[in-house]
């Protein structure tokens, strides 16, 4: 595998301004974030609301400006690109390489056009095809993702949430991109549709040679999907592991606490339940001095409030955890043997 | 069903042809379901129709004057009438005038003499004119054969000129700085309201602190204040477009916001971002996807603009600020009507107060009408 697209010390804060003379503060949403997403890889970014994760990946295509760090792009057959020293023009013919899938398919697709032009507009902007071959490729890519040619002079509002996530997917698909950002692209979505998202991904990855960069708080959707998932906290990268390691036997204690969150359809291995996460999600403009996850961490010593630690790759493992005890942990994934017992 | 789709892929014709509803076809059937908008949108058409065609439907020209029907009461027209003989004859005719002078008073007082029969034409021959400016006519809608005969079919004014005539031209001015005034307003408040929302920060803010301070002005004695500065050696048609520019001062702004607002609300929109994503430029963004999602809107803000510029406009008028004679606007024909003697007398040269009524609510309606048509989706 070659590494596509790689992101170093990238960090972005907002600027607080309360009121006219007020004091500005500033709000780190990211604080040096460092990964890598190999070609063909699917990479999941999971964490809480307000870790970063979105902010992420919106940083990563330039949908916002990063505050510092770089995002580095590795096309097949050319020299590599700095994405965040380009400026608007010249990120343009980059675009069609990565794309994003949003969130919410309410709100995505421009409900004063029609599917077809939603589709063709990159093409368009793109002036990569017109007339015939514009159309032929907007409906053929249409057809890939599960929309029929008839439905391709409607509005946005005559189809269904997960047909509408299917047209944002043929929206980014249709320039034949290298690396897609789906940005809580299921989130939206009851479960059985859901499934059907997630297995068009999957089929689509396959189909069209893609690289996934998934953006998820859903542990049960990730660990269908992803090889690797980035556990974000309160903006750092807190762990990186391929998917089975990570649930197997996660070696950042956050890790261990959003396994443990994770919905059980068994009452009796729901019993067996022992970690709880203490307190609330610190305030991001009002981070805690040390890992930023000691309030909450119930294995914290006196190190961990004075000392961050660093991402650092584990001993012996693919996994790289930020945590002063990542070896010596012994924490509970999210695997576990059948439970024992009778259902009473 | 696979041979349908089969089919359909086989012949794109049927992405030319869509068969859902377009975007305009959905806003007329809510529109239409809007009785009141319906029939205020039939009204506002005739008046502006009025408008179009005013020389033509005007009996006489709105300056002609006789003296010898200063404050003529309105004819009535009749379509059937009998003869001495008993026979009975067809056609449309207005009773002719007898004048007694009343000595006491100094003024002459007018009854229908239901003796004198005054016979209509339609399509009576004129004196030749430009109809809207470019279309040689030399025919009216209607009139009389001989123009010494009156024809007062809504009364006379003090100096004996037909107040329906001077209506009609009156409403031609009055409509035209309505639209006027809005057009100028939503240039402006377009331009600078989309550059406000669109780019926000220092700009978004020295904008919103200026439209504030405009708006706090008291409107009535700004608009004294500007019109009362214009040169009175100003000809007819300097006026009138100084007079529009000084009504979208004000109303610029109000569409300001609104464009504003909605800019804001539409930037942070996933599809806007999408857009962004695309590659494409900040016009295209604007003007493809921006600009559609909300120009229903904006037409409907505009056209609950247009009564307020009309209305302001009779109102400068009306004090004699606005529009001068010899133009004839509503709000110059209102001036007449300005004291209780004449009201008494004539009563009828409060029609043009009427007209502004029955426009004001029917732009109303039609406004409110296209506001909510302009949300097909109901969303």
């Amino acid at each position: 595998m070659s590494t596509l697209l790689k992101v170093e010390n990238l960090s972005k804060s907002y600027s607080l301004n309360s009121g006219l003379f007020g004091p500005t503060r500033t709000l780190a949403a990211l604080s040096d974030v460092n990964l890598t997403v190999e070609a063909g890889e699917t990479l999941a970014v999971v964490g809480e609301s307000g870790c970063g994760k979105t902010t992420l990946g919106r940083c990563i295509i330039k949908a916002q400006p990063a505050t510092a760090g770089t995002v580095t792009y590795y096309p097949k057959g050319h020299e590599a690109v700095e994405l965040t020293a380009l400026n608007k023009r010249q990120i343009k013919p980059w675009r069609q390489d990565i794309r994003m899938i949003f969130q919410d398919p309410m709100s995505s697709l421009n409900p004063n056009m029609r599917v077809f032009d939603i589709v063709a507009e990159p093409l368009r902007i793109h002036k990569i095809a017109k007339g015939k071959e514009l159309e032929d490729r907007v409906v053929s890519t249409l057809e890939k993702v599960g929309i029929a040619a008839d439905g391709v002079g409607r509005y946005p509002h005559a189809f269904s949430g997960g047909q509408r996530q299917r047209i944002g997917i043929a929206r980014a698909l249709v320039l034949d991109p290298k690396l897609v950002i789906a940005d809580e692209a299921v989130s939206a979505l009851d479960v059985s549709i859901q499934a059907q998202i997630l297995n068009l991904l999957e089929d689509l990855k396959s189909d069209f040679g893609l690289t996934y960069i998934f953006i998820s708080h859903d542990l049960g959707v990730v660990n269908y999907i992803a090889d690797r998932v980035v556990v974000m906290y309160l903006g750092h990268v807190v762990e990186n592991a391929p998917t089975e390691m990570l649930f197997e036997r996660p070696r950042h204690p956050y890790t261990e606490v959003l396994l443990e969150a994770l919905p059980i359809a068994d009452p009796l291995r729901r019993k067996g339940r022992n970690v709880e996460v203490r307190g609330e999600i610190p305030y991001l403009g009002n981070r805690p001095v040390g890992c930023p996850f000691h309030t909450r961490c119930r294995y914290a010593q006196d190190i961990c409030r004075a000392e961050r630690p660093a991402l650092r790759p584990i001993h012996g493992t693919a996994q790289q955890a930020a945590c002063h005890f990542a070896e010596s942990l012994d924490l509970k994934g999210a695997y576990e043997a059948p439970a024992t017992g009778t259902y009473a | 069903m696979v041979s349908e789709t089969m089919t359909d892929i086989a012949a794109p014709a049927v992405i030319k042809k869509p068969v859902r509803e377009s975007q305009r076809a959905l806003m007329w059937r809510r529109f239409k379901q809007h009785k009141l908008a319906l029939v205020g949108l039939w009204i506002v058409a005739a008046f502006y129709l009025v408008a179009l065609l005013a020389e033509f439907l005007a009996p006489v020209e709105p300056g002609a004057y006789n003296p010898r029907y200063t404050y003529a009461p309105p004819q009535a027209i009749q379509f059937i009438s009998s003869n001495e003989d008993g026979s009975w004859a067809f056609g449309p005719y207005v009773n002719g005038y007898k004048s007694t002078i009343d000595k006491k008073a100094m003024r002459r007082t007018f009854a229908i003499d239901p003796e004198v029969k005054i016979p209509l034409q339609f399509f009576a021959p004129s004196e030749p004119y430009k109809l809207a400016g470019f279309i040689p006519l030399s025919v009216k809608l209607f009139g009389v054969s001989d123009p010494k005969t009156p024809l007062y079919i809504l009364g006379a004014d003090r100096l004996g000129r037909d107040l329906l005539s001077r209506l009609i031209h009156g409403t031609r001015i009055s409509l035209s700085i309505g639209l006027a005034g809005v057009t100028l307003s939503l240039f402006f408040g377009i331009i600078i309201g989309g550059f406000s929302g669109y780019y926000g920060g220092w700009f978004d803010s020295v904008v919103m602190r200026v439209i504030e301070f405009i708006r706090s002005m008291p409107t009535i004695p700004l608009w004294l204040g500007l019109a009362a500065a214009l040169p009175k050696d100003w000809s007819a048609i300097q006026t009138y477009f100084a007079i529009t520019v000084i009504l979208s001062l004000i109303g610029w702004t109000e569409l300001a916001r609104v464009v504003r607002g909605r800019f804001l609300s539409l930037r942070t929109e996933d599809f806007v971002t999408a857009a962004q994503l695309d590659g494409a430029s900040d016009w295209r963004i604007i003007t493809r996807h921006m600009v559609p999602s909300f120009m229903s809107h904006i037409i409907a803000a505009a056209t609950l603009a247009v009564p307020g510029m009309i209305l302001a406009e009779t109102a400068l008028s009306f004090l004699g600020l606005g529009l001068q004679a010899p133009i004839v606007s509503w709000g110059t024909l209102l001036q007449d009507a300005q004291n209780i003697r004449t009201l008494a007398t004539a009563p009828w040269l409060l029609t043009p107060g009427i007209c502004v009524v029955v426009i004001i609510l029917s732009l109303n309606f039609f406004g409110d009408g296209l506001r909510d048509a302009a949300d097909p989706h109901g969303r």
